[in-house]
């Protein structure tokens, strides 16, 4: 097309079912499209694989807080009851270790959940007030399929075409999403 | 606080500025008792009661060893005196924190409490700030100025001088030789005048049967430290017979095995209701009344035989058919381990029968203790007249012979057997003067109110045994208008000077030159108040000789009189420990002392033995009415093991109705039930009981009675004490190294065969601590709030149990179970090994209590009520009051711990053992509780726990307690060890 | 939407001949598997079914059920003000039994709130689908229950006002720490980590069913709070997995999570020295009690739910007869648990432990014993019976036996153990006082409030997790 300024325009085609959207999805991104998001109702299956979304690193994150937890728990009773002031609590010594692992075991899971939890929503730039647009019943039935039109190379048509190959209901474009 | 009363106090000083104490009554006097004035009097007393806190008396005192006379504030000072309880004028030392006195303590100078004090003697605290004492005198119960009623009082007098009219002067038992005087010299302006003394709990009895068996009109002192052997028939020695804290003494004395003694006093108990002697006893033999007196009659027949003694002829045997086998085989027993031990035995009885003392006295006589056990010469001097006098009197007031009565320090309007007559009589009387210090049911009869003071607040001189004085210092200046009953009198023969001044003067005049020691009399005085007490080397008189005339006719007249009647269910009357005669029944702190052998508080009730509650479809709490002609009582039915089924037992002392807020209306008034025959009798036949529809649950502070087969108290025969058996000691390992205690390690032995169960420990405590009291209710819902309880425990048949005590306090574990679950580290140990308890850390799980074994501490359900501000004087400003929600418990006085460790400090030096004595050791009759340092091995409690009886409770589960207990040793045979 | 629109031209969307078919990985089902969800639903009408309930008027049912809740919590209120305005003396209390209703209905919610994050995280693991209609409510539920529990060792204090002093926060009183050693502090850590926990985790689920409803309600103030709570979700697939991600790890942290709270709390008695508490194996015991109880209390709720709320469709009969299965096996655990202890107990030699199991059968407390073991033990083997485990009736009536067994259990371990230990002399009884009772009313009015609120305000079930094994009921 012409007069089309590319880069930051985009193609939504939507889908009513998940295997239509995974075919599409994978087929466009082999087509040489460039995927640029997917939107469906609940987590599809299959379809990082189809768009080929490497698996995430919050998993390490989440080790790693939990790791920092049970060595803040860990040091704050020992150095408390042992260090900074130590008192004779039942002719226990003053610091029995023993004693110490419930606690430093909840402060482990504590911190690794609320940290994994924060990094989530940073990560995904989620908070009370975002303003984010949704697609049209995206949150309901629908499964929304998104091409960046990242330069003029690229075709509409053959878009439009490949989405109606996997009964895309519906195909739009448009700009300024997200 | 302090701006206001200093404010007023300055008022108070300008108006005392003429040197007379400032008179609240003046006011009053103008404008009658209106309300404005009424406030006025409120607003005064209290002013007073600031102003109390802040002056010493007027008169010299001198503190206990060579202390300065000025109040340090925040330190208190200590004052030899002697205790106003009862007759026996024990020494005390009065604890005086600014200004006022907050404790009784024993005296251990005085040679014969030496140390020791009961639990009623505690509660003496209480009685000066109870807020019922009366605060002005009273003129028709109009308030009124000394002045006012002095010369009314003086004026009628006159009147009666003038006419020659009987006056009676009625007062308790005097032992204060210029208290005497000063009633002879009162006394002495009368045409027909008479002092008589009147004991609601008569002994007179021991005194006319020595009258008839030696010519002595006394009660002889008892030396119990000095028997081997004592056979008590029904008395109460060590609970309330005569001078229990003096008795239990020597008793503990005799028994004592704490320096590895390889003997000890043996005890026989014949009585037909449990008491706290006969608990006690090696072997308590199960009598009813009258079969104690035949078995009495058989021991003294069997005595006479066996001495050979030339009275032998004079007796007739009892029917011995009529004496159970068991009786029998125990008194022959008896009577060859009698006179086994010629000197060193002792017989007693608490019958106040003159027959019946007179036979005690013969076989005190064949088994040669008098001149050993007993002493007739230091006779003990109280109750000078007879029973027979106060009868006399309350016939001629009957019929309108006496003109005038003054009453002081008795209530017959409570306490006289037939106390209707009494209060028809003292009507008759025109001119009726009470000195008593609350309205009580005699006070509220008389015209003229002359309160006097509180013995703490006034000047005394006693002479409880011959030759013994002590001088009752003030230790306070009267909290209201009230005088000592001795100034009054004085007043009214005349005479302007001050009681104090009469007694130095007399003393001057007659102890001074008695003794050789002192050049001085102020010398000689002042030595006298630091010690408390000064002994006159009195000439001995010869020791009398046994008059056996008399004898045939006692005994032909005992056995026909203890011949066993159909159906005769005895009634016994007896005082509880706590409130003996009942005078302070209006103490919160003795009316809620659990007694030692029931444990049930805020109430008397009526006992009767197990097999007797079933037969006659009787359960505990049941409410019965029993009934001797007039005299009538309803009252809950108690069930306890160890009483004879032929008897039923009530205490007295309870039922006061104008006793005040704490003491009106607990329990029943079970005088009506005395007799007179002669002297008054504490028994009564022909009684009947039927069972009513209501129930009431008893406030019982322990309701299990049986040890359920665990080794709790540990009891072992004396050859198995002597030979090692039935030791044992416990070995525990630990996975990690202890906590060291560089300086000191508090340690606690208590001597369970020492401590009888007086529970005055518990009182002690309860002084020092602040422990509230909670209430009727709360008890009932197992909520007292003492530190430290006696656990007391009925082994074997509940026809006649095994009675152990066991005194129970926090037992400072070195591994306490307490400590490791407060979540705020509000109990931790402290490097001296104590449990420390930080009450304003303490947010109030109550975990520490739930794992506690002992189950020693104590929860502040409430917000116990400290609003009373005179109540309130008598709290202990070195220990917080604690506030609702907080956890509390034994300390082991931590208080005085630091006290001593600091004037060590000062003074450059170790602590002494035995200086610091917790409050429950200090007052100990039986030196049952032993403090000190564990880390000093030569102290007496490092050293009692070498000793084989040593052992901890629940040593199980391995807490290493710092308190031990020593075992109970039986002085019997068949007694198998727990241990 | 503020997106630029352009229809598509007709050609556009023509000649689909030659389509090229891809081999797309579905997700697997079977024929022979019955449907989760009946009624042959589609995406849509799966949204419609549970976003409606939040839409129309509460009912009468709602009110009245509201209404009575609203009395017992205002009971509970009452109580608490009194409770805190006079002192713990207004309970039945004394000096031998420091703990009584108090302490049991901690116990009693702390595991109740145990079926939720199990179901939510156990059941997660171990990839069980039939999860996905109850657990959003089992979650709620967990956390109100927790909440519940909560409450009771502040109010038991004696100084409630100072609970906070449990904290180990540097203070002014020269560094005054906590005790670390006290399983009342493990427990006060335990129970906030885990009410933390499971909260995060269920709100986590929640978010995308709020955006569900966010882009549907019509009412302004319900659109103002989804949307604030919605975070923007937007169903991105980058979000989804992450999201997958995290949900999967604090499943794996809130597992070991359930079985330690309930261990530590069964501490607070095991690492005591009393007889009846002193005792190594409280914490299987009170893990599987907690569930045991939690189960049966889901249960009660879920019946309650699905005829109060019209979800059969949803919350099917298989959904209940696999949550009894569940009670069969924790039931028979306790009931296992409970032989032991008398085994255990008259085996030691210990005279104490054997006095403690012979008290608790036979003392002043045997009838609360028997309860207990009669609706604990006993009934939950009635579930062997497939024809009691499908009829809802029965499963209600035994699930409410079930919870009452086990408040009991509570009971008789604390008010049997501590009323008669060492001493004798100490030994007392425990008579509840008024007070407790309305503050026992009070917890289940809290309760019923807050669920009742919960169906009204969120999603009862899991919107987009149902429409994920949505497929198992197709074909």
């Amino acid at each position: 097309m012409p007069n089309i300024e590319s880069a930051k325009r985009f193609t939504a085609a939507f889908f009513e079912r998940e295997e239509d959207l995974i075919a599409g999805a994978a087929e466009a991104r082999l087509a040489g499209f460039e995927v640029y998001d997917v939107y469906t109702p609940f987590p599809v299956h299959g379809m990082d694989r189809a768009v080929a979304l490497p698996p995430s690193r919050l998993t390490w994150i989440a080790f790693l807080a939990g790791a920092l937890g049970l060595v803040f728990g860990l040091t704050l009773q020992v150095w408390t009851s042992a260090y900074d002031w130590p008192l004779n609590v039942g002719g226990k010594p003053f610091n029995s270790f023993p004693l110490f692992i419930p606690v430093t075991f909840e402060l482990t899971v504590l911190f690794s959940g609320l940290i994994a939890i924060g990094v989530l929503f940073a990560r995904n730039r989620m908070w009370l007030f975002s303003k984010r647009k949704v697609f049209e019943r995206v949150t309901d039935d629908r499964f929304v399929l998104v091409l960046r039109q990242s330069d003029a190379s690229f075709d509409f048509h053959k878009a439009v075409r490949l989405f109606s190959r996997h009964n895309a209901i519906k195909v739009i474009e448009g700009d300024q999403f997200v | 606080m302090s701006r206001s009363v200093n404010k007023i106090w300055q008022e108070l000083l300008e108006r005392t500025a003429d040197g007379k104490p400032f008179d609240l009554s003046e006011k009053s006097a103008i404008a009658g008792i209106s309300r404005r004035t009424f406030l006025e009097v409120l607003g005064y007393s209290t002013a007073a009661l600031a102003l109390s806190g802040c002056r010493a008396p007027e008169q010299a005192i001198v503190p206990y060893l060579k202390q300065p006379v000025e109040f340090t504030p925040g330190v208190a000072s200590w004052f030899a005196s002697v205790c106003g309880g009862c007759s026996a004028a024990c020494g005390t030392l009065v604890k005086v924190r600014d200004g006022r006195p907050i404790k009784l303590e024993g005296n251990p100078d005085h040679p014969l409490s030496s140390g020791g004090l009961c639990a009623l003697a505690h509660g003496m605290v209480f009685s000066l700030y109870d807020p019922e004492r009366l605060r002005q005198p009273l003129i028709a119960s109009r308030v009124a100025t000394w002045q006012e009623i002095d010369n009314e009082i003086t004026q009628k007098l006159g009147a009666v001088k003038q006419s020659g009219g009987r006056i009676r002067l009625l007062t308790g038992p005097i032992t204060g030789p210029t208290s005497l005087e000063t009633f002879k010299k009162f006394l002495a302006q009368f045409a027909d005048a008479k002092h008589i003394t009147y004991q609601p709990v008569s002994t007179d009895a021991i005194r006319q049967a020595h009258q008839r068996s030696h010519g002595v009109n006394a009660i002889p002192s008892y030396r119990f430290d000095k028997a081997r052997l004592v056979v008590s028939f029904g008395a109460d020695f060590l609970g309330t017979w005569i001078s229990p804290v003096v008795f239990t003494r020597g008793y503990a004395k005799a028994r004592s095995l704490q320096n590895d003694e390889r003997e000890m006093l043996r005890h026989v108990q014949f009585e037909s209701h449990l008491s706290l002697t006969g608990s006690n006893a090696d072997t308590r033999v199960k009598v009813s009344l009258r079969e104690e007196t035949r078995a009495l009659l058989y021991l003294a027949m069997l005595v006479a035989e066996s001495v050979a003694s030339d009275n032998a002829s004079g007796f007739s045997s009892p029917d011995l058919a009529q004496l159970t086998y068991k009786t029998r085989a125990a008194l022959e027993l008896v009577a060859s381990e009698l006179t086994n031990h010629p000197g060193s035995a002792l017989v007693v009885s608490g019958s106040n029968d003159p027959d019946v003392q007179y036979l005690v006295n013969f076989i005190n006589h064949a088994v040669g203790s008098y001149g050993n056990t007993i002493n007739l010469t230091a006779t003990s001097a109280d109750n000078q007249s007879s029973d027979q006098e106060i009868i006399e009197l309350v016939r001629q007031m009957n019929a309108g012979e006496i003109s005038a009565l003054i009453i002081s320090g008795v209530n017959p309007a409570y306490d006289y057997f037939d106390r209707q007559a009494f209060i028809n009589g003292i009507q008759k009387v025109p001119l009726k003067i009470s000195l008593n210090s609350t309205m009580d049911e005699t006070t509220s009869l008389a015209d003229c109110v002359c309160p006097q003071s509180h013995f703490l607040e006034a000047w005394n001189d006693v002479e409880p045994v011959r030759g013994t004085f002590s001088v009752n210092q003030p230790t306070i200046a009267p909290l209201f208008q009230t005088r000592a009953f001795q100034e009054s009198l004085l007043r009214w023969s005349g005479d302007g000077r001050s009681f104090y001044e009469v007694i130095r003067q007399s003393w001057r005049e007659k102890l001074f030159p008695q003794q050789k020691q002192y050049a001085t009399f102020d010398e000689f005085w002042d030595q006298t108040l630091q010690k408390g007490v000064t002994v006159s080397e009195s000439a001995q008189s010869n020791p009398a000789v046994f008059k056996s005339d008399g004898l045939q006719e006692v005994t032909s007249r005992l056995i026909s009189s203890s011949r066993e009647t159909s159906d005769d269910l005895g009634l016994v009357l007896y005082q509880s420990v706590a409130l003996r005669d009942g005078q302070f029944a209006n103490s919160p702190w003795l009316q809620e002392l659990p007694d030692p052998i029931t444990k049930i508080t805020w109430d008397n009730y009526i006992s009767v033995s197990p097999r007797y509650a079933a037969s006659s479809g009787l359960e505990e709490g049941r409410i019965v009415r029993l009934s001797k002609g007039p005299a009538q009582i309803e009252l809950p039915v108690h069930i306890q093991p160890g009483q004879h089924d032929n008897v039923v037992a009530i205490a007295i002392g309870y039922g006061r109705t104008k006793a005040g807020k704490a003491g009106n209306n607990v329990g029943g008034n079970a005088y009506p039930f005395v007799t007179y025959d002669g002297t008054f009798r504490y028994q009564a036949f022909g009684i009947n009981l039927e069972k009513t529809a209501n129930r009431v649950e008893f406030a019982q502070s322990q309701s299990k009675d049986s040890m359920e087969d665990r080794p709790l108290v540990k009891e072992l025969t004396l050859t198995e004490y002597t030979t090692g058996e039935g030791e044992h000691h416990s070995e525990h390992g630990s996975l990690w190294s202890a906590h060291d205690y560089p300086e000191h390690k508090w340690g606690l032995a208590v001597d369970l065969n020492a401590c009888v169960g007086c529970s005055a420990c518990v009182l002690s405590c309860q002084a020092e601590n602040n422990v509230p009291v909670v209430g009727k209710d709360e008890v009932r819902r197992r909520r007292e709030m003492h530190w430290i309880r006696i656990d007391r425990y009925f082994e074997g048949d509940r026809e006649e149990p095994k009675v152990f005590y066991q005194p129970v306090m926090c037992q400072q574990c070195d591994n306490a179970s307490c400590e490791s679950v407060c979540p705020v580290l509000a109990t931790v140990h402290s490097s001296e090994g104590l449990n420390m308890q930080v009450y304003n850390r303490c947010v109030g799980t109550r975990y520490c209590e739930n794992n506690c074994p002992y189950k020693v501490r104590r929860f502040n359900w409430f917000e116990y009520s400290h609003s009373d501000p005179i109540a309130n004087l008598a709290l202990n400003p070195d220990v917080t009051v604690r506030s609702r929600g907080v956890m509390e418990k034994c300390t082991f006085c931590v208080q005085r711990i630091e006290e001593v460790k600091i004037k060590a400090r000062n003074e450059g030096r170790a602590i002494n053992d035995q200086e610091i004595q917790p409050a429950c050791q200090q007052s100990c009759p039986a030196n049952a509780i032993i403090f000190g340092d564990l880390t000093d091995l030569k102290s007496r409690v490092a050293q009692l726990k070498k000793s084989g009886r040593n052992y901890t409770l629940l040593d199980e589960l391995n807490l290493q307690p710092a308190l031990s207990y020593l075992a109970k040793v039986r002085n019997r045979e068949e007694v198998s060890s727990l241990a | 939407m503020a997106v630029s629109l352009r229809q598509p031209e007709s050609n556009d969307v023509r000649l689909l001949e030659d389509a090229v078919t891809f081999e797309v990985a579905h997700p697997v089902h079977s024929k022979l598997r019955t449907p989760l969800i009946l009624g042959d639903k589609s995406y849509a009408d799966v949204t419609q079914d549970i976003c409606k309930l939040l839409e129309p008027k509460p009912g009468r049912g709602w009110w009245i059920s509201l209404g009575v809740s609203l009395v017992m919590l205002a009971i509970g209120v009452i109580a608490t003000v009194h409770t805190v305005n006079t002192g713990i003396g207004t309970w039945g209390l004394n000096r031998t039994v420091g703990w009584g209703f108090d302490i049991t209905n901690f116990v009693f919610w702390i595991g109740i709130g145990h079926a939720g994050t199990f179901i939510s995280a156990i059941l997660f693991l171990f990839n069980q689908k039939w999860r996905t209609s109850v657990n959003r409510s089992a979650e709620a539920m967990t956390l109100i229950a927790v909440m519940c529990a909560g409450l009771f060792p502040i109010i038991h204090m004696g100084r409630p006002w100072l609970f906070y002093w449990v904290l180990p926060y540097p203070n002014t009183r020269g560094t005054l720490w906590v005790n670390f050693r006290s399983p009342l502090l493990w427990d006060f850590f335990a129970i906030s980590t885990y009410f933390t926990i499971s909260a995060v985790f269920w709100y986590l689920g929640l978010v995308p069913d709020l955006a569900t409803a966010r882009d549907r309600t019509k009412s302004k103030w319900r659109q103002i709070l989804y949307r604030v709570m919605s975070l923007g979700w937007n169903g991105s697939n980058r979000t989804w997995s992450r999201y997958e991600t995290v949900y999967t790890v604090l499943a794996a942290l809130a597992t070991p999570l359930v079985l330690s709270v309930h261990s530590i709390v069964s501490f607070d008695f095991a690492t005591s020295l009393i007889p009846g508490w002193h005792s190594t194996i409280f914490p299987p015991y009170f893990v599987a009690g907690a569930v045991f109880s939690g189960f049966a209390m889901v249960m009660t709720l879920m019946i309650l739910v699905r005829k109060l709320m019209h979800l059969e469709d949803y919350i099917t009969r298989q959904h209940l007869e696999n949550m009894c299965k569940v009670a069969l096996l924790t039931g028979s655990i306790v009931g296992l648990a409970y032989v032991t202890e008398i085994f255990i107990g008259l085996y030691s030699g210990n005279p104490n432990e054997i006095f403690v199991i012979i008290n608790r059968g036979l003392g002043p407390y045997a009838w609360a014993y028997w309860i207990m073991f009669g609706c604990n033990a006993l009934v939950s083997q009635l579930f062997w019976f497939r024809r009691l485990r499908t009829s809802i009736p029965a499963i209600f009536a035994i699930s409410i036996l079930i919870n009452v067994g086990m408040w009991f259990e509570r009971f008789v371990i604390i008010v049997t153990s501590l009323h008669r230990d060492f001493l004798p002399s100490s030994w007392a009884m425990y008579v509840p006082s008024i007070t407790e009772v309305g503050l026992l009313v009070g917890s289940f009015g809290l309760f019923f409030t807050a669920f009742l609120i919960f169906l009204r305000l969120f999603p009862v079930i899991s919107i987009n997790e149902v429409k994920g094994v949505l497929k198992y009921a197709k074909h």
